[in-house]
């Protein structure tokens, strides 16, 4: 089972190779600050970590 | 899902991502980054680079014809993103109202592959909960199922 799993990881990523060029090309940019700004204000006061715990255990308890 | 992908280019961190979308305007540069921002937590932005390098977000509307293709090439990079990062949470949020709505179709249609090797959440009106199809999300949480 695990073995398969591992399989099927490798097809969906087989498409990707690593480049080290784009490793000078984007070294100290910052890309799309603003989505990042956005998504740190969408955590900001928040507990995800917990939610996602507790949408879990919501659906834990209520699965028949 | 495995449909053709595009061919795409890694940094050695596994943390940004380019490819080449072609179709009827000509071959456009993608760009794929999954930022930190806190924790175990990613964020997920994705968008074009123009023809004098400038990073665009996914506000512009490329028209390529090739939709599918640059969704299953951005779903590749998650399953290469989560290889190197376990543990992690990425979240997704599209810039606009109908780039949420058209993920979240994408979404649905392979739900049940996403679903073998991912939990899904959605989150609506500030509430996550797991994906369910037809719900109108306004963002996304993918974690890898080990």
């Amino acid at each position: 089972m695990k073995m398969q799993e591992v399989k099927e990881i490798k097809k969906m990523n087989d498409n990707i190779t690593v480049d080290p060029s784009l490793d000078s090309k984007y070294h100290g940019k910052e890309l799309f600050p603003e989505k990042l700004e956005r998504a740190k204000k969408h955590f900001e006061g928040r507990d995800i970590n917990a939610e996602i715990k507790e949408a879990l255990e919501k659906e834990r308890i209520t699965k028949p | 899902m495995d449909k053709e992908k595009y061919k795409v280019r890694a940094q050695s961190d596994h943390l940004t991502f380019e490819f080449l979308s072609e179709g009827p305007k000509g071959s456009i540069p993608k760009i794929v980054v999954y930022q930190h921002m806190y924790e175990n937590f990613y964020n997920l932005a994705f968008g074009d680079r123009n023809s004098s390098g400038e990073i665009l977000d996914d506000l512009i509307t490329t028209n390529n014809g090739d939709t599918d293709l640059v969704l299953l090439t951005v779903a590749s990079t998650l399953f290469d993103f989560f290889e190197h990062y376990e543990g992690t949470i990425v979240f997704a949020q599209g810039s606009t109202h109908s780039r949420n709505r058209l993920y979240r179709r994408y979404l649905t249609i392979f739900l049940d592959i996403i679903q073998q090797n991912f939990i899904l959440f959605g989150e609506l009106e500030g509430e996550i909960e797991r994906f369910k199809v037809g719900k109108d999300y306004s963002s996304f949480y993918i974690q890898k199922k080990y």
